[in-house]
């Protein structure tokens, strides 16, 4: 709020440079130009909705909020008590994997929406799930074979 | 005359033919000298549906867009929301790569355990290791209170602007604060 006070905003847009476009009075800078306006079939036809579907909807969300609430103790005790214990490794690597795959999938949907890219939309959120699977395959080598998630970040902290 | 084209074709049997509506109409002229003079004033060349919107197409796609992101004022509600989203995929992306890592790097002939890596930690000295370890743990401190602010917008409470700038201002503080005590530990 302080910067808005003071104004910083209008200072950026005093910094005029003309690129190529000398239509603009700001800097040009094409983030990710839309693409122009196409209308499927007519424009009398009636809007399209989604098909309803149990997994995308207030479940989502709901699950979403529980895998974030349940991680904020499996994080806090390691972080502040500093416990280290076996089972809470395998819980931390299910939950953070789950939050970590649900946070790329919303930045999957919003930078790659299916309406603009037909292929490269699905393509990328398919590498997401193998990655995450290749990622939850990794951890439990490493819980298994090493020290394991809490032991091995305290160890490397004080290291 | 091209939009006159494409506007006749859409509702065919309404508008006259662009022929009709050069040619001089017998009720207005009939007893003029000008009957069959036929005016060509603009050149048209004939396009199809297809044709016409790809046309319009291209050129949206050469004109300049408006600035939307680069002039938005600088708000901590929309940069404290950004930064939550880069420090979230600084964490999970540093998860994912450490862990298809650990699975990769023997393949590579490298082994990225514990002992390895605490062994190049050793070597670092310690007036890089506090500066690196505040720099390490802000992005994991920030990412936990700025989600536990959500949390809280989700119990319906501090929804307000007050309430937005105050819960921002604190997630701020306790983060460099917690990253502070962190890098002493």
């Amino acid at each position: 709020m302080l910067q808005t006070r003071l104004g910083f905003g209008a200072l950026r847009q005093s910094s005029v440079f003309f690129a190529a476009r000398p239509f603009t009075s700001s800097a040009v800078r094409q983030i990710f130009p839309p693409p122009p306006q196409s209308i499927k079939g007519t424009v009398n036809d009636a809007a399209v909705f989604p098909p309803p579907s149990k997994f995308h909807g207030s479940y989502h969300w709901n699950f979403e909020r529980i895998v974030a609430i349940g991680m904020v103790p499996q994080v806090v005790m390691p972080l502040f008590a500093g416990t280290s214990h076996p089972i809470l490794d395998a819980a931390l690597a299910c939950t953070m994997i789950t939050h970590a795959h649900l946070g790329f999938e919303s930045c999957v949907i919003d930078y790659f929406p299916k309406r603009r890219f037909h292929r490269i939309g699905p393509l990328v959120h398919w590498i997401l799930r193998g990655f995450t699977v290749l990622t939850f395959i990794g951890v439990y080598e490493f819980n298994t074979n090493d020290i394991g998630l809490t032991e091995g970040i305290k160890k490397l902290w004080k290291a | 005359m091209l939009a006159a084209r494409t506007f006749h074709s859409l509702s065919p049997g309404f508008f006259r033919s662009t022929s009709q509506l050069l040619r001089p109409s017998n009720s207005l002229a009939s007893s003029s000298l000008l009957r069959n003079v036929w005016k060509r004033s603009v050149v048209t060349e004939h396009m199809t549906d297809m044709e016409g919107r790809s046309r319009l197409a291209d050129q949206r796609l050469r004109r300049p867009n408006s600035p939307h992101l680069s002039i938005y004022e600088p708000q901590l509600t929309w940069y404290l929301s950004s930064l939550h989203r880069v420090t979230g995929v600084v964490l999970a992306g540093t998860l994912y790569l450490f862990a298809t890592g650990y699975l990769v790097a023997p393949l590579a002939g490298y082994s990225l355990d514990t002992e390895t890596i605490s062994s190049l930690v050793q070597q670092v000295p310690a007036w890089i290791k506090v500066p690196a370890k505040f720099a390490i743990s802000y992005p994991l401190t920030f990412h936990i209170f700025n989600g536990l602010r959500h949390l809280v917008w989700d119990t319906t409470k501090e929804l307000t602007l007050k309430g937005v700038y105050r819960t921002g201002y604190a997630a701020l503080i306790l983060s460099v604060l917690t990253s502070g005590y962190l890098a002493f530990v």
